[in-house]
């Protein structure tokens, strides 16, 4: 045991530092150094007087060029550059959780009013956690088990592992106790393991395999859960123009979905956006622990002013945070909104080395990028032999609503699911404004068979008609505005009708509403069939001779208002209203 | 970021005791011509006011409801001139002020401390553009001196310029109470 | 050796576009202010764009027109560009670089910032939610402005787009709380710059007024310095000062195409419409200054207005601005047409933030509902008229030609005010309900019942509303 308490509260032994290096040019976020031997792609560089952090992007000859994260004004040729002999890293701990981070997953809560360049972001590291051995001496371990439990890190079960390329015997592990979060607790194989643990944001964490997913992240949206459902694991791309509603979608799935932690990551959004979402989630209750939202969801918050290069790391740094917790045998969700300015500072530093561009002025390389990006979800068995998932739900900002720009054309091609909001249902006031026509999962089938698996055979069958319903819908809608309702055969009448109270009654949700802002999946279906139920009701009427402009003239309301009038998961109540329906549709009867 | 020289300091101590006097003459000349200038644009406005007044009476009696707008027309135009008489004063007494200071600090040519003065600029030209500077005399006094792709000004006048520059917030104690 | 700003560099390698390439200098730093002298005397400003080695590439923000390499000296200041802050720039008139225009001394601060500012840390921003009334009907009622929010104007070339400006400009206040107006105009005709002295001039001489103004005729370069110079002033104003700061930027096109000019001068990488890349991260670093901050008071508000090209609102401007900002007011040229102003499109337009700056506690207790039902039944009137293209205004139903009574009462009796007059949200309101009142009590389902009851709404409404 002597042994242990000299372990803790030791720290892991810094590496040797690559001689001083000295600016040769500063322009913007471009910085060139000189080399001086022990510099490496992507290492981490310490630049100027004020210790500005960048990130060797080439090294060219004697020459190299290095991406400053931070505004560069003043630094000048001349002055001394420091290498750091290693990659842009970022500590993995429980202080992630609830936690406000800026690009570099520094966090912005100890830091002042006004961010200045190389100014000191404040330390998270005071605080001890209440650490719990799950093995002794002895033992021997594989890389991703479990060596310990961190008891008060709120909701969620915080693990501390034994690291990636590492395992063998347990040589020390630290009894229970309070620990802080650069403390040594373990020696695995001879190897130290501190309770947070520094991670190379651009490499992915190693999984043991990664695996199909049948399982459907439950955003509580119904548009979304009904007719695009996303497999845990998977990716998906909400392309929106402004004033679609993006950021409400989004803002709306980071508080309801049922992951056990959230990664949002705000890149090149609006500030005081961000300072909306931090406020609500610290006020909000997460339904299923009874603790609050902020306390599964770490927030990565990179302003549209915040320095431009900064946006390019944090989406890298919130899917490391994210396959932190997966390897814990967590479902995670990383959220980023936007992707499109993340791409930006992609071709804006490509523009400043002077890569050869393509489309509208983006790297060559914006493609494999942006697919290298996704590719980092998945559903995974962890190196500890848990089952984990990243899901990734980026948001695009197509310039000018334009769907074929780059960003937008390329994402489309590596995500397993879209949600393209329409300007026309925003404008119409149809929220979420999810288009049908212009949105797909490909989820679909794998979680059909899921549902089959597990009993509920009428789940395909139920989004298959709903589907159907809106597409006819759509069609005779065309033909209405040419030649008028009333010239339409009764039948056809109906299934306009049928699509009103789809649209009206089933997708729309308001995320304002109190009691349907969220919507449980048993409601969702029984919302779904009570819609489609009503709709064949008034087909049956129709035909047995009754005049189609009479059914259109009935009072829906029973129907329409069932999913502001019931809680979230009150599949009985939409029942009840659905038998009022039917009985008022039964008056009908001739 | 920079850091100036050692010696930084000394140009701007050749005429620190030129400036405290200085701005402390400014004071007594400036309270004079600012205050007449307080004193005119509270005249005007006064003047306009009454016009107003007359303005909105003569139309009353007239009947029309659109004496308002002439008589708030009349106030803002004196406004405007009142404030633009103070500014003009606040300038008028800026300008006198570097106008002395170029005299004064032209005035040190004339003095036997001259001499310790020049051969202080011609110091700091060397070690600003390094020894194998070109230093010369300039015509107002001070020094200009040339490396090659580099000059510095030295010269009195524009060291009375850069004097005050630095002074900013402080002049500014001229017209505030 | 150390760098000063007392050495003069004069070895120019070459002048092109507005940048010129200074050679020999030592230790210039990036972003750099640089004062340049010609052998005339004349005095020129610029800003440091790349600092390679003994080369210095220098952007002239008065333009390079007349200079000769031979005659130019450029002095480095040592830091990114200052600019004096505090009180004393309340009442001034200055040019777009902050130079006096009104024929008073230059202006000195208390202390003073630099242009470019630092990003507000999203933590420490306190989330808006008190409004800031413009008197003007429209916008109070349909699309209040928020205290730190960003609400931009979105017209077209023809449309009184600066008199609404203007007037807002000059009829804003915060609940009695000391409030100040900063009004950047970049690229205004002298006639515009004008017009813009006099409208504000009561605000100016009581002391609540920043102008800058950048005219048409003024270095195109110097604008993409005013609306910095404006922002850093409001900050010092809002966050140091305590009051309540209205920005007003115009014409924020102008701005863009200043910055398109330096980006092509430069060569670079040209993205949509041969304007930079950065462009989103460049008017993001405007608009973004806007806000509040925990535990300081004061606020800053920012109303860009900008000018669509031929209407288009696609067109990367409008665009990127409407992704940054929070909603937007856009401008009708057919509501001008009809003779209304200001000619808001009141279902284009939106402020986002508008429910937490308006309604009960906020402004008026009815305030949200009846915007939202005097939108609705202006939705309703838009596709009545349409109908009525169609089919003719004989074939209505009554209740449809309510709605084009509606639509006339919300025109002239709510919307219509004169660009001299404040209107009190009281008014506004008041007048809102008098065009909904227009309509069958059957037709406000928005509006509480005991609401429609106060204002005596009716199942069948008289035919014309007095107004």
């Amino acid at each position: 045991m002597g042994a242990v308490t000299e372990a803790a509260g030791t720290h892991p032994q810094p590496a040797a530092r690559p001689p001083v290096s000295r600016i040769l040019r500063v322009t913007g976020p471009l910085v060139e150094m000189e080399y001086t031997g022990g510099i490496a792609m992507y290492d981490l560089v310490s630049i100027g007087p004020a210790g500005l952090p960048g990130e060797v992007v080439a090294i060219s000859g004697d020459v190299v060029t290095v991406q400053a994260y931070e505004y560069t004004g003043g630094l000048a040729p001349g002055q001394t550059a420091l290498p750091q002999g290693r990659p842009l890293s970022v500590r993995l701990g429980p202080e992630l959780l609830g936690g406000i981070f800026d690009g570099l997953l520094r966090p912005l809560s100890g830091a002042g009013e006004w961010l200045l360049p190389g100014a000191h972001r404040g330390s998270a590291g005071e605080r001890t956690w209440s650490f719990s051995p799950l093995v002794t001496e002895g033992e021997q371990v594989a890389e991703g088990q479990a060596l310990a439990e961190i008891r008060d890190a709120g909701p969620v079960q915080v693990k501390v592992l034994v690291p990636p390329g590492c395992g063998g015997t347990v040589d020390e592990i630290a009894t229970a106790g309070d620990r802080p979060l650069d403390t040594v607790v373990a020696v695995v194989g001879g190897t130290e393991v501190p309770v947070g643990a520094l991670w190379p944001v651009r490499r992915p964490r190693p999984v043991r395999e990664r695996v199909d997913s049948h399982d459907a992240l439950n955003t509580g949206q119904r548009v979304i859960d009904l007719l695009f459902p996303v497999a845990r694991g998977s990716t998906v791309a909400v392309p929106g123009g402004f004033g679609t509603g993006k950021t409400v979608l989004l803002q709306q799935i980071a508080k309801w979905c049922d992951a056990d932690v959230i990664v949002y990551v705000g890149c090149g959004e609006r500030g005081n956006e961000m300072a909306d979402v931090i406020t609500e989630l610290a006020e909000l209750k997460d339904p299923r622990t009874g603790g609050r939202l902020t306390d599964r969801t770490v927030t990565i918050a990179n302003t549209s002013n915040m320095p431009m290069m900064a946006r390019e790391a944090s989406v890298y740094t919130g899917v490391t945070v994210a396959e932190y917790f997966r390897d814990m045998g967590l479902d995670v969700v990383v959220i980023a909104d936007s992707t499109s300015r993340w791409a930006e500072a992609l071709r804006e530093f490509a523009s400043r080395t002077g890569d050869l561009p393509a489309e509208e002025g983006y790297p060559a390389g914006l493609a494999s990028a942006i697919a290298a990006f996704y590719e980092r979800a998945a559903a995974v068995t962890t190196l500890g032999g848990d089952r984990g998932s990243v899901t990734v739900i980026g948001a695009v900002s197509p310039p000018g609503g334009d769907m074929a720009e780059p960003v937008t054309a390329h994402t489309e091609r590596f995500v397993r699911c879209l949600w393209t909001l329409d300007r026309d249902l925003a404008y119409a006031r149809h929220y979420p404004a999810l288009s049908w026509a212009g949105s797909f999962s490909r989820d679909v089938p794998v979680l059909a068979a899921g549902h089959r698996t597990a009993g509920d055979p009428v789940w395909a069958r139920r989004r298959d008609r709903v589907g159907a319903v809106l597409a006819e819908a759509d069609r005779l809608a065309d033909l209405v505005d040419l030649i008028g309702i009333a010239a339409l055969p009764a039948r056809e009448r109906i299934s306009v009708l049928a699509g009103r109270l789809v649209r009206e009654g089933v997708l729309q949700q308001s995320a304002l509403s109190e009691r349907d802002a969220y919507c449980g999946p048993e409601k969702t279906a029984a919302l779904a069939d009570a819609v489609l139920t009503v709709a064949d009701r008034c087909r049956e009427l129709v035909d047995s001779g009754i005049p189609a402009a009479s059914v259109e003239e009935i009072d829906f309301g029973p129907v329409l208002r069932a999913r502001e009038d019931t809680g979230p998961h009150d599949a009985a109540g939409v029942a009840t209203r659905r038998d009022a329906m039917l009985a008022r549709l039964g008056e009908m009867w001739p | 970021m920079k850091t100036p020289a050692p010696d930084f300091q000394t140009t701007d101590d050749a005429l620190s005791p030129v400036r405290t006097e200085l701005l402390r003459a400014a004071h007594a000349d400036a309270e004079a011509t600012l205050a007449r200038a307080e004193r005119e644009a509270a005249q005007l406005v006064h003047q306009a006011r009454a016009e107003a007044r007359a303005v909105v009476g003569e139309a009353r009696r007239q009947g029309e409801a659109d004496g308002a707008d002439a008589a708030r027309d009349l106030l803002v135009q004196a406004r405007r001139h009142a404030r633009s008489h103070t500014l003009a004063a606040r300038r008028e007494t800026y300008e006198e002020l570097r106008r002395e200071a170029a005299k004064r600090v032209g005035g040190v040519r004339g003095t036997d401390r001259y001499a310790a003065v020049r051969e202080r600029l011609e110091r700091r030209a060397r070690l600003l553009l390094g020894p194998g500077a070109e230093v010369s005399e300039h015509t107002d006094g001070g020094v200009v001196a040339r490396a090659p792709g580099r000059r510095v000004d030295l010269s009195l006048t524009a060291l009375a310029d850069r004097a005050l520059d630095r002074m900013g917030a402080e002049v500014r104690s001229l017209w505030e109470p | 050796m150390s760098p000063s700003d007392e050495i003069e560099y004069t070895k120019v390698r070459e002048l092109r576009g507005p940048l010129v390439v200074v050679e020999g200098v030592a230790g210039i730093g990036w972003d750099e202010y640089v004062r340049i002298t010609l052998a005339s005397g004349e005095r020129r400003h610029g800003v440091v764009l790349d600092a390679d080695r003994d080369l210095a590439v220098v952007q002239v923000l008065e333009g390079t027109a007349g200079m000769d390499p031979e005659g130019v000296w450029a002095a480095f200041s040592g830091s990114p560009l200052r600019v004096p802050v505090g009180t004393d720039w309340l009442g001034r008139v200055c040019n777009g670089r902050g130079g006096p225009l009104d024929g008073g001394p230059p202006v000195f601060g208390s202390d003073t910032a630099e242009v470019g500012g630092a990003p507000i840390n999203p933590v420490r921003r306190e989330p808006p939610s008190e409004p800031v009334l413009t008197g003007v009907g429209a916008v109070d009622a349909l699309t209040t402005l928020v205290r730190g929010q960003k609400l931009p104007v979105f017209s077209v070339a023809g449309l009184p787009h600066l008199e609404l400006a203007a007037q807002i400009a000059a009829q804003a206040t915060a609940a009695g709380e000391p409030f100040s107006v900063v009004f950047a105009g970049m690229g205004l005709t002298h006639a515009d710059a004008s017009f813009v002295r006099d409208a504000l001039e009561e605000r100016s001489a009581a002391g609540e007024l920043v102008l800058l103004l950048n005219t048409a005729d003024d270095p195109v370069i110097e604008r993409i310095l005013t609306p910095r110079i404006a922002l850093t002033v409001a900050e010092h104003l809002a966050f140091t000062e305590a009051r309540h700061v209205l920005v007003v930027m115009t014409d924020m096109t102008t701005y863009a195409e200043a910055l398109r000019e330096v980006s092509a001068a430069r060569g670079e990488i040209p993205a949509r419409r041969a304007y930079p890349g950065y462009l989103y991260s460049d008017l993001a670093s405007l608009y973004e200054r806007c806000g509040r901050i925990r535990g300081r008071p004061g606020s800053v508000t920012v109303l860009p207005v900008l000018t669509m090209p031929a209407g288009d609102i696609t067109h990367p401007v409008p665009d990127l601005t409407g992704y940054i900002t929070e909603g937007q007011i856009v401008l009708s040229a057919e509501t001008h047409a009809r003779g209304v102003y200001p000619p808001l499109d009141a279902l284009s337009s939106l402020s986002r933030l508008m429910r937490k700056g308006a309604g009960p506690g906020r402004t008026r207790d009815d305030h949200l509902d009846v915007a939202a039902q005097l939108l609705a039944a202006l939705a309703r009137a838009r596709q009545v008229r349409d109908l009525a293209d169609l089919v003719g205004q004989a074939a209505l139903s009554p209740t449809d030609r309510r709605y084009l009574d509606y639509e006339d009462a919300f025109l002239r009796d709510f919307a219509d005010q004169r660009s001299d007059e404040p209107r009190d949200l009281d008014t506004s309101l008041e007048r809102g309900w008098r065009a909904l009142l227009t309509l069958p009590r059957s037709q406000l389902s928005m509006l509480p019942a005991h609401l429609l009851d106060a204002h005596g709404a009716k199942d069948t409404p008289d035919k014309e509303v007095s107004s």
